[in-house]
C-alpha cells in the first residue's frame, strides 16, 4: 500500500497527471471525514477537499521531500479546515439554532446512522461532545480529533501536526479531561 | 486502599489503558485501584464514556455518496490539470505572438538599415531618385553625391533651399557660391 502510494506520488511530481486523479480518488474521502469533523458542515467539507487537491498540486515539487503524503496531504487539510472553521466563528455566520453542532445532531439522529450505543442519552451526550470539542484550543481539538475520532495513531498524529508524539500525548490527555469536565457539568446542570 | 482524587498520573494511567498502552504490571496495578477506589472508577468510567463519544463521532461523520465525489473529483481536475494545461498553451499563444511581433520589428529595422546603408552607396543611385529631399543634403549623402557625380551635385545646389542644411558644403565642394 505505502509503497504504491510512493509510486503514485513520484508519477504525480514527475508530470502524470493520471497519477494525481488515482491519488484524489483515493484520498478524497478520508480528507472529507477529517475536515467534516473540524468544519462541521457539508458545504465547508466539500470546500476544504477542493483546496487541499489544488493546493498539493500546486506544492507538488515539495512532494520528494515529505517522508509521508498521507501526512503531509492532511495537514494541509487540517491547516486549510481550521482557518476556515475560524473564519467561521469569527464571523459568527451560524445562528444559533443552526449552529455546526446542531447540523451534525441531525446528521446522527437521521434514521440512516446508527449509534452503536442507541439510546437517547447516548444521543444527548454526542451532541454535548460536539459541541465541548469545539471550545477546544486548535491544537487539542485537532489531536482529538484525528486520533480518537479518526483513529489515527500518535505517530501518524505527530506526523501531520510536526510535532513530538510527547506533545500529541499530552494534548490528547488535555483535551480528554477538559472534554470530560465539561461533559459532566453540562450533564450535572441539565439533572 | 482509602478513596482518593485521582491524580494526574492516575489519568495518564487512564489514557494509555484506554490506548491499550499498558504494561503487565500496570494493568495489574490498574486492576487494583479499580477495585479499591471507587472515585478512581467513576473516573475512569467517565474518561471511557469520552474516548467512546468520540470514536462513535467518527463512525457518525456523513460518507458522499459515489456520484458526489466523482463530480467533485471533476471539478478538482479542472481546478488543477486542465487549467495548467489551458495557461500552458495560453503562454504558448503568447509567445508565438511575441516572436511574431519581435520578427516584424526586426523586419522594419533590417529594412531601415538597408535604406540607410543604400543612401550611402557611392554612386548614389537611391540618393539621386529623391533630389527635393532634405535628407539628400546631408553632409554624408552630399559627400557621396559629389564624390559621383559632379553635375548632379549641382542640380541638387539648385534645387536645395537656401540656407537648407549640407548647402554649404555642396557649393564648396563643385567650386561656386552658395
Amino acid at each position: 500500500m505505502h509503497s504504491e502510494i510512493a509510486a503514485l506520488v513520484e508519477r504525480f511530481v514527475a508530470g502524470d497527471d493520471s497519477a494525481f486523479a488515482e491519488l484524489v480518488a483515493r484520498y478524497e474521502r478520508k480528507v472529507y471525514q477529517v475536515a467534516f469533523q473540524i468544519v462541521r458542515n457539508h458545504y465547508d467539507a466539500d470546500e476544504v477537499v477542493q483546496e487541499t487537491f489544488v493546493r498539493i498540486f500546486k506544492r507538488r515539487n515539495e512532494l520528494g521531500k515529505v517522508s509521508s503524503f498521507t501526512s503531509f496531504l492532511l495537514r494541509v487539510a487540517t491547516n486549510y479546515a481550521i482557518d476556515l472553521h475560524r473564519r467561521q466563528r469569527s464571523h459568527d455566520r451560524w445562528p444559533e439554532e443552526d449552529t455546526p453542532a446542531m447540523a451534525q445532531l441531525q446528521t446522527i439522529l437521521s434514521a440512516d446512522v446508527r449509534t452503536p450505543g442507541d439510546d437517547f442519552r447516548d444521543r444527548r451526550l454526542m451532541v454535548e461532545i460536539i459541541r465541548a470539542l469545539d471550545t477546544l484550543p486548535p491544537r487539542q481539538r485537532l489531536t482529538a480529533i484525528l486520533h480518537d475520532v479518526q483513529g489515527y495513531s500518535k505517530r501518524e498524529v505527530a506526523e501531520i501536526l510536526e510535532c513530538p508524539e510527547a506533545t500529541v500525548r499530552s494534548n490528547l490527555h488535555i483535551a480528554r479531561t477538559k472534554l470530560k469536565k465539561i461533559l459532566r457539568k453540562r450533564l450535572r446542570t441539565e439533572e | 486502599m482509602t478513596p482518593s482524587t485521582p491524580s494526574d498520573s492516575d489519568r495518564l494511567l487512564l489514557d494509555r489503558a484506554i490506548d491499550g498502552e499498558l504494561t503487565a504490571a500496570e494493568q495489574e496495578r490498574l486492576r487494583r485501584r479499580l477495585s479499591e477506589d471507587p472515585e478512581f472508577r467513576e473516573e475512569h468510567r467517565d474518561h471511557e464514556t469520552v474516548v467512546r463519544l468520540l470514536r462513535e463521532l467518527g463512525q457518525s461523520t456523513p460518507v458522499p455518496s459515489d456520484d458526489f465525489m466523482a463530480e467533485r473529483r471533476s471539478l478538482i481536475m479542472a481546478q488543477t490539470v486542465e487549467r495548467e494545461t489551458a495557461q500552458a498553451e495560453l503562454s504558448d499563444a503568447r509567445a508565438g505572438l511575441l516572436k511574431a511581433a519581435l520578427s516584424l520589428v526586426a523586419s522594419i529595422a533590417i529594412f531601415a538599415v538597408a535604406v540607410w546603408v543604400g543612401l550611402r552607396q557611392p554612386d548614389g543611385q537611391v540618393g539621386a531618385t529623391a533630389p527635393s529631399s532634405t535628407t539628400v543634403l546631408s553632409t554624408e549623402a552630399v559627400d557621396a553625391l559629389v564624390a559621383s557625380d559632379r553635375e548632379l551635385a549641382v542640380g541638387m545646389l539648385a534645387l536645395a533651399p537656401p540656407g537648407g542644411l549640407g548647402r554649404v558644403d555642396l557649393a564648396l565642394m563643385i567650386g561656386e557660391d552658395f
